[in-house]
């Protein structure tokens, strides 16, 4: 007989992550690849490199999960049990691998959340608004003006002997602040560090902003594999801030968990892969709202739709 | 004043709080009275178009209310309400109300009906009305009449709301108190979607202001005992006096409110024991980010009652 296995998919704005747990919540198949704004595609190359690393002969995936912002979109396509929020899938990844964690930082590609811990449950959360800065895309986008890969930001600015004062609370000010370091002969890995504590502050000043940091601290997110950032929290919070090595997969992890949890089964294939999937934006016209309504189209058919705030809107699959 | 038989009511702002006590007031001393639509995306829209970028949301949905009236009425009643008392004061958008609305239509050339109110005067609600009435020219006994009926039936209207939300308490769904401005709840467009999404998520929604208001006033000058404004000391008192009744309570403001920055940050402190989450409405028309950030509100509150996510056994 076969044993079970439940999978995972975490579609964020930035990057889509997928993986493939065992009854025991030990990962048998991982991917991380950019979601370059096409989220499924991204679930499809995701899909085709976990049923690479995945083995058929031994497991059956029992149960399906997504979360992420393009959560509903591809939970409609792949037919997941398990369709639920990112806080609430980081948080039951996180305590699932680390039970006794009571805060956990999360920083993505664009956006930034924390998670307060009280005996293995989330009790409070806060997101960032609107605004984007301090967050992966702010990192890429100034390691492209600084003309280094956004990967090798964390050892160089390990390597910088003081951080360059920067202003992260607006992308703008940052760039203007970065340039006129750049200008006045800054060494570029004091600008880097500079950079790094300032996500780091800009984060504890606003999405973190009144919220109790107990210990232990798991950082979790894109950021977190960026060490410069890892060490100016903890300088700034002064107790050590552990990091997994999977904390990039936590959400895909976590969602894997909780379709396992939930008990939902139901026949997964990798088919879809092969499935064309298209999107579809409509203006309902039935009312002032005028709501935007995504539509979800399986080799054709109609299989989902959402964004209608009322139901003379509703556009039924048949 | 010339004759005057329709007045318009724009639904937004203080319309939320004592739009049907103006309606049944006018309607006693004779006159038609009729409200704008219920707000959707056109009328925000049409009152983004004439409003400064720096108001705030309501203000521009209350803009667009005034064009919905504008030529199917003989006049648009705007108050300027400053408030009773020193602590007990509106925001300053109320007390320019009849002068912004004026300017901004000037081309227009509104007729606005307008009567005014300061927590320096030292007047009473009644004497307004007195004066609202006797400026459209009645007789002194029509007005009290007219005031007394109206003010009788909203005060019935109030004591229904308040036992109906009691009711909602014994609910077997998790109930959330929504702890905003009234014209931010109850608006179709802002606070209504926040009530779809928790209704979509099998929750229940909790409103402050249905909450007593005497007691809620009351309980505010514990909160504390300096800050200026009623309806955040309604708000304010209304959260303190129902934490212990509630799943959960969500604080909503609508960008940007210079009073909710300041009172919210310092309920948010004072809110312990119970799961809070501080939302933001704005002008983006997508409903993901809300969703996510309800989702996850509920989630907390579930998963604690749950006792934990099933993951550590």
């Amino acid at each position: 007989m076969k044993r079970k296995a439940y999978l995972g998919i975490d579609i964020g704005s930035i990057s889509t992550k997928g993986v493939i747990i065992d009854e025991n919540n030990k990962i048998l198949a991982e991917c991380y690849l950019w979601t370059e704004g096409n989220p499924t595609e991204a679930t499809k190359k995701v899909l085709l490199s976990l049923k690479e690393q995945f083995d058929p002969e031994r497991y059956r995936i029992v149960s399906s999960g997504t979360t992420g912002s393009a959560r509903k979109l591809v939970g409609s396509m792949i037919g997941a049990k398990m369709v639920k929020n990112e806080i609430t899938a980081h948080a039951v990844g996180t305590t699932t691998l680390h039970p006794d964690v009571r805060t956990i930082l999360e920083i993505g590609g664009q956006d930034s959340k924390i998670i307060c811990v009280e005996n293995g449950v989330a009790v409070d959360y806060a997101m960032n608004t609107l605004c984007a800065a301090g967050t992966g895309a702010f990192l890429s986008s100034q390691a492209h003006r600084l003309g280094v890969e956004v990967e090798e930001f964390g050892e160089i600015a390990l390597r910088a002997a003081k951080a360059a004062p920067i202003a992260a609370r607006c992308t703008v000010f940052a760039e203007s602040d970065l340039v006129h370091k750049l200008q006045v002969g800054c060494p570029k890995e004091e600008i880097i560090a500079g950079l790094c504590k300032a996500v780091a502050g800009n984060y504890l000043n606003n999405v973190a902003k009144g919220k109790k940091i107990v210990p232990p601290v798991v950082f979790q997110g894109g950021v977190s594999k960026n060490a410069g950032v890892v060490r100016m929290f903890e300088e700034e919070l002064g107790m050590p801030v552990l990091v997994d090595e999977n904390g990039h997969l936590m959400g895909a992890f976590g969602i894997a968990v909780l379709a396992k949890e939930s008990q939902k089964e139901g026949e997964f294939s990798f088919d879809v892969a092969d499935m064309e999937f298209r999107t579809r934006e409509v203006t309902c016209g039935k009312c002032a709202n005028h709501c935007e309504i995504i539509c979800v189209y399986r080799d054709g058919e109609l299989i989902d739709s959402w964004g209608n705030r009322c139901d003379n809107g509703a556009i039924k699959s048949r | 004043m010339e004759r005057i038989q329709k007045i318009g009511i724009p639904r937004g702002l203080m319309a939320y709080r004592s739009g049907m006590l103006w309606k049944e007031f006018f309607e006693g001393l004779g006159y038609e009275c009729i409200f704008s639509p219920e707000s959707d995306r056109r009328i925000l829209e049409k009152g983004t178009g004439r409003a400064i970028d720096e108001t705030c949301l309501p203000f521009k949905m209350y803009l667009g209310h005034v064009m919905e009236l504008i030529g199917k009425c003989d006049t648009i009643f705007v108050p300027r309400t400053g408030g009773y008392r020193t602590t007990e004061k509106m925001c300053t958008r109320y007390e320019a109300l009849p002068d912004l609305v004026r300017n901004i239509f000037r081309d227009e050339q509104v007729n606005i009906l307008t009567v005014s109110y300061d927590w320096y005067n030292r007047t009473t609600e009644e004497k307004v009305y007195l004066e609202l009435g006797l400026s459209l020219g009645k007789t002194k006994k029509q007005v009290k009449k007219a005031y007394s009926s109206a003010k009788k039936h909203q005060e019935t209207r109030q004591k229904n709301r308040e036992k109906a939300q009691l009711k909602l308490l014994e609910s077997e769904k998790t109930r959330v108190l929504l702890a905003g401005h009234p014209y931010v709840l109850h608006d179709a467009y802002m606070g209504g979607e926040l009530v779809r999404i928790l209704e979509n998520l099998g929750a229940v929604a909790l409103y402050t202001d249905y909450v007593n208001r005497e007691n809620a006033l009351k309980r505010s000058y514990e909160f504390s005992r300096i800050m200026p404004w009623i309806i955040n000391r309604e708000m304010t008192g209304a959260t303190m006096l129902m934490k212990k009744k509630v799943d959960g309570i969500v604080i909503v403001s609508a960008y940007p409110c210079g009073p909710d920055s300041l009172v919210n940050d310092m309920l948010v402190r004072r809110l312990k024991d119970v799961p809070v989450l501080n939302l933001t409405l704005d002008a983006q028309s997508g409903t993901a980010g809300l969703e996510t950030r309800m989702e996850s509100f509920i989630d907390i509150i579930r998963y604690q009652k749950a006792g934990g996510y099933g993951n550590q056994n």
